[in-house]
């Protein structure tokens, strides 16, 4: 990141600790930057609710994140793949897919809790959910980009279906399915939060945190949740763009 | 190491089945072609006259639907160590590949160890004028210098025969005059077959040892021409000029002929 970058953020800072300290609006209704700060410090120490602090909170809905996001990689690399290789494959499961992809998690909820009760499973499974679907539409949409060209250099050069699949198709994919796994990712958190609103076990996750500073009517740690998750997001958006970087040289 | 091989092509057809139940396309109407090891066949026709489709069937991209190809008497093994080379007309070489990548390619299809794929790449490498660009992806490469690489990435392979679709007819002129010196030169020095497909007549005559002018589809072989004129050829020579007019004239005919 540039130096540059950082201009139109601290700018909106400075913007929004103008508009609180002028008096526009009361600290119940927005807090200050500063007073999100100082929340930030007493979820750090003293925790919300007390004695679970935020380091554990955020480290669950990490895990949740990445439990949930790896699995709909897992499935869903496969099935793009399938989806786009084969026509006829796809002719017989896209109906399926376009069924099953604008159900929202959330309406998966009670199933949710159903199946597999309030833990881990039942979040990383609305998690899961959440990210299948992009991975498995731009793996699908990556699959069928690459152009038949390729497929029949490599042929012409004596490859076989191993050989398409190993030197063509799967590289030939790939920036489609990083970008995939990037939406998928973005999705997951948005996911989570909510997923972690309608209760967890044990009562650790940014958004069981969010909850309980809301019936406390602290604003300010509300905001602050929400600020954790941004930068969550932002830090994964980074680690996702360095890694396709490195991978995508070629383009 | 290059092993030129001959091929021979007899009442070679070809035909895409229609659409539901309509009468099939034929494109490639009994060729018959003898590429001699070691020499270099120009293909000419029209644009549209299977020219492409041709190379394809050869190479053993598609299944021809009659007739039949040889490569030094045996059919070509599928799958096997190419028995044929193809250089497309789009090159095709694989984006997120460097140029040593590229040229390993056919070397790694055919499972040579490590090493030894990667002294041959070097090899050829050095030989095309490659090297300083050794660790370029294609994107990064000028029009002659992919050419070079995809021309590399086909030799080094070592096919009995080589295929090359239009490989020049991309370029700006002073590029495309210069990769056809230097196929010449790379083709006196190791000796390919080669069959070489262009609409360019000036090419084919500049280029070649033997010239087959094929029909608009569905394609056959019109006439067969020897070029007897002496290398290097040069563009205004009087013998080049004739053999040019000749071949106009045929592809004049077929055209008036609609066929």
């Amino acid at each position: 990141m540039t130096p540059r970058a950082l201009v139109p953020a601290l700018a909106a800072l400075a913007v929004w600790q103008a508009v609180c300290q002028a008096g526009l609006v009361a600290p119940a209704m927005l807090a200050s930057p500063v007073a999100v700060g100082a929340a930030l410090g007493e979820l750090w120490t003293r925790g919300m609710p007390p004695g679970k602090t935020l380091p554990l909170h955020a480290w669950h809905s990490l895990i949740r994140v990445l439990t949930g996001t790896g699995l709909a990689v897992a499935l869903g690399l496969p099935l793009g793949l399938a989806l786009g290789a084969s026509p006829r494959f796809r002719a017989a499961c896209m109906p399926l897919v376009d069924f099953l992809r604008p159900i929202p998690p959330l309406a998966w909820v009670p199933m949710a809790i159903l199946w597999f009760g309030l833990g881990l499973a039942s979040a990383a499974f609305l998690i899961f959910l959440g990210a299948l679907f992009p991975v498995v539409l731009s793996t699908c949409a990556g699959v069928r980009g690459v152009d038949a060209l390729y497929v029949d250099a490599v042929r012409a050069l004596g490859g076989g279906r191993a050989a398409v699949w190993g030197k063509v198709l799967l590289p030939g994919a790939l920036p489609s399915v990083l970008t995939g796994v990037r939406v998928g990712l973005g999705i997951g958190w948005m996911t989570l939060v909510a997923a972690e609103f309608t209760g967890v076990r044990g009562g650790y996750g940014l958004g069981y945190m969010i909850m309980s500073a809301r019936d406390l009517q602290r604003t300010d740690m509300v905001m602050a949740g929400m600020a954790v998750i941004g930068l969550m997001g932002l830090g994964m958006e980074w680690g996702m763009k360095r890694l396709a970087a490195r991978l995508l040289r070629w383009q | 190491m290059t092993m030129a091989a001959t091929l021979s092509i007899r009442g070679l057809g070809k035909a895409y089945p229609g659409k539901g139940n309509g009468p099939e396309t034929p494109v490639l109407d009994g060729i018959d072609l003898e590429v001699p090891a070691g020499s270099l066949v120009s293909v000419v026709g029209l644009n549209g006259s299977g020219k492409t489709t041709l190379l394809r069937v050869i190479a053993g991209l598609e299944a021809p639907s009659r007739g039949s190809i040889r490569i030094d008497g045996r059919p070509p093994a599928p799958g096997g160590p190419a028995a044929v080379g193809l250089v497309s007309q789009e090159l095709a070489l694989l984006p997120w590949r460097t140029v040593r990548g590229n040229i390993a390619l056919g070397l790694e299809l055919r499972r040579l160890p490590a090493a030894r794929r990667d002294a041959l790449a070097r090899e050829y490498e050095e030989a095309f004028g490659l090297s300083p660009v050794s660790d370029r992806f294609p994107r990064e490469l000028s029009g002659g210098m992919r050419q070079k690489a995809a021309i590399a990435r086909t030799l080094v392979a070592g096919p009995g025969v080589v295929l090359m679709d239009e490989p020049f007819s991309a370029l700006d002129c002073q590029t495309k005059n210069r990769m056809q010196a230097f196929l010449l030169d790379v083709w006196e020095r190791r000796r390919d077959t080669i069959v070489f497909v262009t609409h360019d007549i000036e090419e084919a005559v500049l280029l070649s040892d033997r010239i087959a002018v094929i029909t608009p589809r569905p394609s056959r072989v019109e006439e067969v021409l020897d070029v007897d004129l002496p290398r290097p050829r040069v563009r205004t020579d009087a013998g080049v000029n004739a053999l040019r007019a000749r071949i106009v004239a045929i592809l004049r005919r077929l055209c008036r002929e609609g066929r």
